[in-house]
């Protein structure tokens, strides 16, 4: 069953034939020294995901059914900034087709997924010392990909760690990158990989990317009594702020006392009234309780809570309860450790938006009449979407 | 390919009857005929990975992944029997790979040492010596569960020549790429599974829990079975508020058109001892006002207080004559705790429509012990419950699908909002489908 790529004799007549073509000229996946095995000798990896836990720190997450006996772990590739390769998101790159021969334009958009290894900005030109993998980058002798292999209760894939014996993965596996830059747009995917990475898998997983999140924590709010004396945050001078950088990132509540109405005043509207606190949209803004979460926004809220998707918005002022979201000027109540997906418009068309999430981490109500203090985080969204 | 429920009474005859050619040989074990299946090794038959289920209103849904690309694999069976069989005849008996058999925990392959497991699930004795089974350490393979949030392409490859325990779905070109024969699957599976495969073809009942595993199965005459997948257990819970014509759909209240005095209420009583819940006819809710609206917090509205109900109300008065609440009395017996959109089922890739999604669970923790909350209604939500009685915590949730007007503006147009609500079986229960680790 297991048919190397490599033993069958009519390919190497075929690569004979096909040693003229330009793919073929100068790369290293000649017919003789294939790479990219067929899916009978070595299954891929598939459901790529992307936890975006801020400020540049990510978890992929993703199957496989990987019990092969020389089975050696997952190599990542990941690239910055390339709208090819974006251009891919949620499909699978093929470097074989069904008759088992190499696909070049996979192989040449996986090269563009070839980083340096140090940095997500640059890309890679390194090869293997001995020139046998024309799929490079990949890990033997030097680290150039993160390369991992399930670890402990087979969940955990630890970046960096080499294949030593055969390993398995029959469900899921994650591994956290970090040294992302927020704002950037960065795509991955997972190649399973065979012979202590000699050889790949014929078809990566699928494209996955993100444009990371940025992170606001403690931000400390006062909000007066009454409604028409509210604190407003300015997300889109936040949005502006945090794409200088992480240190950058900040944000200022201001005081709007003895408005007219929040539909018409600029930022994200916290008010006190009838008792309760409140956020309360403008005219391109519109909020979304996603529900009560005692540890925030955290992996394991991700994992272990059913932490919610927020909704996109169809259509934007819509009468109440369009897609979850408040209607501009309407109030929504603001409760302690909630998570509220903020709909910021990112054109007078109002056709897409920016989706920040805010979690209230403190809230201290005082009676009528006295401020109100609360403490919030809030997930930055770096794209409209 | 093949699906097909095995339960504890019949599934040696049905097996029989079933599969008719010679035996062949297993990786492992000679004992492969089609009426004593042989295990094949980890690398020769890839078993099922990460199964989880959905609860369902008389059915249990299972998923699981796969990596099938053998040239002979077949399909999979899929084996229940009741929780309290597996306790009594399963649990515990499992002892290879020595040491750390636990098939709650991940798969084990079918073999002498094994034998009184797969036997509780109606396989016949099994003799073969387990010494020399492959690929030991795989077993140790746990894997994780697929959550609310974890996106599968499933939707976009549905699965060649795939059955569901159900009923069989329809074949659509597979964009991966496959050997010729275009046999092997490497995505997820589901099968649904409402009844048993006894002669009666019993129903699965609401409150009763039952086991499960699953297999790959291989060979043309289906001789080779795979490891199983980890145990997993579930329990089917009624959807006590739906469509009265299909359960899978949410009940439709509708709040007419109306004056400015005419707030509206519906109020739903919950029983959780009974699993049951009964909705009352439209009511008015007189004297609401924009600060204090139309919920079971208004004393105006002349509410019970001291029962287990909730109320879905949309007010007459104020700035927002569509706003719709859903509340509980400060003298009753139910906490709503928000929970936000959960309402989407990433494997599917669509929203729900009755609110049932992987991994499905009451919160672990509800904000406030204070009885007596009102939150507003949006579209695809969920509302956790608790609910006191007799000293006993009993949890459920209310999920609101979509929220529709008709014509006109403010108290003019008509409000439809769809709405499920489930109960839990039993006392304490918080997660819908039972972990294994919840067992211990």
């Amino acid at each position: 069953m297991k048919m190397a790529f490599a033993l069958r004799p009519y390919r190497l007549l075929l690569a004979a034939t096909l040693a003229v073509s330009p793919l073929l000229v100068n790369c290293s996946d000649d017919e003789s020294d294939p790479t990219a095995v067929a899916l009978d000798e070595l299954k891929f990896a598939f459901g790529l995901r992307i936890q975006d836990q801020g400020n540049g720190n990510i978890r992929l997450w993703w199957s496989g059914a990987n019990n092969e006996a020389d089975f050696s772990g997952y190599n990542i590739y990941g690239v910055k900034d390339n709208a090819t390769v974006a251009a891919k998101a949620g499909s699978v790159i093929q470097l074989l087709d069904d008759a088992g021969e190499p696909i070049a334009a996979g192989k040449d958009l996986l090269s563009k997924m070839a980083y340096n290894g140090k940095d997500w900005e640059t890309p890679g030109t390194e090869k293997r010392e001995d020139d046998q993998v024309g799929y490079y980058p990949f890990y033997k002798d030097k680290t150039i990909l993160p390369s991992c292999i399930p670890q402990g209760d087979k969940k955990e894939c630890k970046v960096g760690t080499k294949a030593t014996s055969a390993v398995t993965l029959n469900g899921m596996a994650y591994t956290d990158l970090t040294g992302l830059k927020p704002g950037g747009q960065y795509c991955f995917v997972v190649v399973s990989t065979l012979d202590e990475a000699t050889k790949i898998s014929s078809s990566t997983s699928e494209v996955a990317c993100v444009v990371p999140r940025s992170i606001v924590k403690d931000l400390a709010v006062t909000v007066t009594d009454g409604f028409k004396n509210p604190t407003t945050l300015d997300l889109t001078a936040l949005r502006t702020a945090c794409a200088k950088g992480v240190a950058d990132c900040k944000i200022t509540p201001a005081s709007a006392t003895g408005i007219t109405d929040c539909k018409t005043t600029p930022g994200l509207c916290i008010e006190y009234g009838t008792s309760t606190l409140h956020f309360n949209g403008n005219e391109k803004t519109a909020v979304q309780d996603l529900g009560y979460y005692t540890g925030g926004i955290s992996p394991e809220a991700i994992e272990d809570d059913n932490f919610p998707m927020y909704y996109k918005l169809t259509k934007f002022g819509d009468v109440q309860n369009l897609d979850g979201y408040s209607i501009p000027g309407q109030s929504l109540p603001l409760q302690n450790k909630h998570v509220y997906a903020i709909a910021t418009a990112a054109n007078d068309a109002k056709t897409s938006f920016y989706y920040d999430l805010i979690y209230v981490t403190k809230l201290t109500e005082t009676a009528s009449g006295a401020a109100n203090t609360l403490t919030l985080e809030i997930r930055v969204a770096n794209k409209a979407e | 390919m093949l699906f097909k429920l095995w339960t504890r009474k019949t599934q040696v005859t049905t097996f029989i009857s079933t599969l008719v050619l010679p035996a062949t040989l297993g990786l492992f074990g000679c004992d492969g005929d089609t009426t004593d299946p042989a295990t094949a090794g980890i690398d020769d038959l890839n078993p099922p990975g990460d199964v989880v289920s959905i609860t369902r209103d008389g059915k249990i849904e299972l998923r699981w992944s796969a990596g099938n690309v053998e040239e002979d694999f077949k399909g999979y069976y899929v084996f229940g029997i009741k929780k309290a069989d597996y306790d009594a005849k399963a649990k515990g008996k499992a002892t290879y790979p020595k040491g750390k058999a636990n098939p709650e925990v991940a798969g084990i392959p079918r073999c002498k040492d094994n034998s009184a497991f797969f036997e509780a699930f109606g396989l016949p004795k099994s003799e073969t010596d387990c010494e020399g089974a492959p690929e030991e350490t795989a077993a140790t393979s746990t894997g994780t569960k697929l959550t609310a949030d974890t996106p599968t392409d499933a939707a976009a490859e549905k699965l060649t020549g795939f059955l569901s325990c159900d009923e069989e779905k329809a074949n659509t070109t597979p964009s991966r790429p496959r050997p010729a024969d275009n046999k092997p699957v490497v995505t997820p599976q589901t099968c649904t599974v409402s009844k048993l495969a006894d002669k009666d073809k019993t129903a699965l009942a609401n409150g009763t829990t039952y086991a499960f595993v699953v297999v790959a199965v291989a060979d043309d005459d289906f001789s080779k079975i795979s490891w199983t997948s980890k145990v997993i257990f579930d329990t089917p819970s009624a959807t006590v508020l739906a469509n009265a014509t299909d359960k899978a759909k949410p009940y439709e209240l509708t709040f007419p058109a109306f004056t400015s005095t005419d707030s509206k209420k519906f109020k739903i009583t919950l029983d959780p001892t009974t699993s049951k819940a009964t909705l009352g006819a439209i009511e008015d809710c007189s004297g609401a006002t924009d600060s204090e609206p139309c919920s079971a917090l208004s004393k105006k509205n002349g509410l019970s207080t001291a029962t287990s109900d909730i109320y879905i109300s949309r007010n007459a008065v104020g700035t927002y004559l569509q706003r719709l609440y859903i509340s509980a009395p400060a003298g009753g017996s139910v906490i709503i705790q928000p929970r936000g959109p959960q309402t989407y089922d990433p494997f599917k890739a669509e929203k729900t429509a009755d609110g049932r999604i992987p991994g499905d669970a009451a919160a672990k923790e509800f904000p406030t012990t204070e009885f007596g909350t009102k939150y507003v209604i949006y579209n695809n939500q969920i509302f956790d419950l608790e609910i006191t009685k007799s000293n006993v915590k009993y949890y459920g949730k209310v999920f609101i699908g979509d929220v529709t007007y008709g014509t006109g503006t403010g108290s003019a147009m008509t409000a439809t909002v769809k709405i499920n609500v489930v109960l839990q079986p039993g006392a304490g229960i918080k997660h819908y489908a039972l972990e294994p680790k919840a067992l211990d």
